[in-house]
């Protein structure tokens, strides 16, 4: 069964039931005077918590290769971090230490190595699996009274990302990221727990230029006993594209004709690139021995493709294609595709994303470790008048961010992608990019108006006594 | 008969499984989506829009019930990284390994629009005008999550070893 139909048929058994259904119907036929449950919407966050003062504990217990990565990935926040001692654990060989964090209320860093102490089973491609937890969800006085909807527990991330591979030590740096926003909060106390870990799933986010690409027709072979297809036109989903827009010969492009390497990988490469004797487009891949796509359990390819850069990027029909898996490698055809599409083809580029097996070790073992986390509470500001037309219920300046919370009548004006700017009291200024947020409409509420929540991080730390003002649409909010 | 699709009622018995699917594909919560279909419908009552035809109410009430369940949705911040909490489980969620839990694990932005793909088999087009975005921009909200729910999906289907 297809993922659409498993999706389906999983969503028709999770409700509506028809209980409520029945119930709703003689709602309407009552009209709005009868009792409509209570509308469970947003409600006012309280104001942030004032957190202890941050202290800085420095210890270089890293090996230097992953010291010195590490120092480079904080750049001109490395002196603000907390450097976090005695945070370690070992199990199947691989010992893994946390160790920094850089953290106000709206976020939090997190840097931790992995080490292989016992052999030389990691790489650039280690992925994690497990989770770190740090702070705790906010309630609002509603919620702790038992009342209104409370989400899913502590802020934690499962998502780490590798930051660099020391070959020579065998030690990999990780980052991973907890937010906190206006929801929860850090708290003191931290916890990391690994399950797992590999190197043989890698994941690819590649760019492959067809400027090089003719209208010549390149030497074609007759698709192989031995091929397979594990992807096909009507696997891409798009409405009226089946299997019918397929050309009649089947045949993938030989290989070998217009070898180019992939900026980004050395896993695959293109082996030959454009218009098969089909007349259609194609792109044959090379894989490096061991490498091949990952294939989910109906067989369908993890791997995706599709023509980016050209004319008409709105047009399905460059989204629409078959990979064939051949000897070595892949052949992937655009069946929608053919010469006449050369100018603008030449204009785009292929994009290939997805994850594949590689050669590499799965490494299942339990590793967790409780630390202590520090944290910059961030200061609020006395004031309350208008940016951009909302008038600010709250304004936050932590040394790493800032958020607003406004009002207005209705949501014009947008504070979301806005640039902001800390000007400190010597007139240089520090530039914050915007961060996540929200719009509510407050009507779900029964109030009035619109509220704004938005949130800017600094490209680099401030410190907040030597902040005049903070600038964001023209409007200057005094700080000290 | 008048035209069926200017009746809340009539549009109640058609739509309204449509409207909380959609909202539980947002929340991955029933009773929130069952908020956001009531929601819903009273909105309907009140403003009793003037429709054309039974496909341009049901974008109407999809369009309505994303914006409501978006607003009930309070948390984005843990759903944009996170996977369902296991603590959230009940015995009517979607199991372990199922579509709908993968799609649950999407970032948030990503759910509407990748539930109104497969779900209801909207085109980007039509997906675009109910969430009045571009068509640009919901093909590379589909684009990106749809890597991600092979990627959610691949972790409990298991990708090793079906080569």
């Amino acid at each position: 069964m297809g993922l659409k139909d498993r999706y389906k048929q999983e969503l028709e058994r999770l409700g509506p039931g028809q209980e409520e259904l029945e119930r709703l119907y003689t709602l309407i036929e009552g009209g709005t005077d009868m009792k409509w449950k209570k509308w469970l919407g947003r409600r006012a966050v309280a104001a942030i918590a004032v957190c202890a003062a941050l202290t800085l504990t420095a210890t270089a217990a890293a090996v230097p290769a992953v010291w010195r990565s590490l120092q480079e990935h904080l750049g001109p926040f490395a002196p603000y971090a907390q450097y976090i001692k005695g945070a370690s654990c070992s199990d199947q060989g691989i010992k893994i230490q946390i160790l920094s964090a850089l953290s106000d209320d709206l976020a939090a860093r997190f840097y931790l190595s992995v080490q292989d102490v016992e052999g030389d089973r990691l790489n650039e491609f280690l992925e994690l699996t497990g989770r770190l937890t740090a702070g705790e969800e906010k309630l609002t006085e509603a919620q702790a009274s038992g009342e209104g909807i409370i989400g899913g527990g502590s802020p934690s991330t499962r998502n780490f990302k590798l930051v660099s591979y020391d070959p020579d030590t065998r030690t990999a740096l990780l980052s991973a990221t907890v937010y906190y926003e206006e929801a929860a909060r850090p708290t003191e106390k931290a916890r990391l727990e690994v399950t797992g870990m590999t190197t043989r799933l890698a994941e690819v986010w590649l760019d492959i230029p067809c400027a090089s690409v003719t209208g010549r027709t390149l030497n074609s072979l007759p698709v192989g006993e031995n091929d397979k297809v594990i992807y096909q036109a009507s696997d891409s989903g798009f409405p009226g594209y089946t299997n019918a827009v397929l050309p009649a010969r089947k045949v993938v492009l030989a290989p070998g004709q217009t070898p180019m390497d992939i900026e980004g990988t050395e896993d695959i490469r293109v082996s030959s690139m454009g218009f098969a004797s089909d007349g259609r487009f194609h792109v044959r891949l090379d894989f490096a021995e061991g490498v091949r796509p990952g294939l989910h359990q109906d067989g369908k390819s993890d791997l995706m493709f599709g023509l980016y850069g050209v004319d008409d990027n709105s047009n399905n029909r460059f989204f629409v294609y078959q990979q064939t898996l051949v000897d070595g490698g892949m052949d992937i055809l655009f069946p929608l595709i053919k010469a006449e599409d050369l100018q603008t083809l030449q204009s785009g580029q292929v994009k290939l994303t997805g994850r594949y097996w590689r050669p590499g070790a799965d490494i299942e073992g339990s590793w967790s470790v409780d630390f202590d986390l520090e944290y910059y509470a961030s200061t609020v500001l006395d004031w309350t008048d208008a940016v951009n037309g909302w008038r600010m219920k709250e304004v936050t300046l932590s040394p790493l961010s800032v958020t607003m919370t406004g009002y207005k009548g209705d949501s014009s004006g947008a504070l979301a992608y806005t640039p902001l700017y800390a000007v400190k009291k010597d007139g240089t200024e520090i530039a914050a990019e915007p961060g996540s947020g929200r719009y509510s409409n407050l009507e779900v509420n029964g109030g009035e108006g619109w509220e704004c929540y938005a949130t800017w991080y600094f490209v680099e730390p401030v410190e907040v006594e030597d902040i005049a003002c903070l600038s964001v649409k023209g409007t200057r909010i005094p700080v000290n | 008969m008048g035209d069926w699709w200017n009746d809340p009622g009539a549009l109640a018995r058609q739509y309204a499984p449509a409207v909380y699917r959609l909202a539980y594909a947002r929340t991955g919560n029933r009773a929130d989506a069952e908020d956001v279909m009531q929601e819903v419908f009273l909105r309907l009552v009140k403003a009793r829009p003037s429709f054309g035809s039974g496909a341009h109410a049901k974008a109407w009430l999809l369009r309505v019930a994303a914006n409501c369940a978006s607003d009930l949705f309070r948390l984005p911040w843990r759903k944009r990284e996170e996977p369902l909490e296991e603590d959230v489980s009940a015995p009517e969620e979607p199991g372990e390994g199922s579509v709908t839990q993968a799609v649950l694990s999407l970032p948030a932005r990503y759910r509407v629009p990748i539930h109104l793909y497969y779900y209801e088999e909207y085109s980007v087009a039509e997906i675009a005008g109910i969430m009045g975005k571009s068509e640009g921009t919901v093909k590379s909200w589909l684009f990106r999550a749809r890597a991600l729910l092979r990627d959610k999906l691949k972790e409990g289907d298991g990708v090793e070893g079906q080569v």
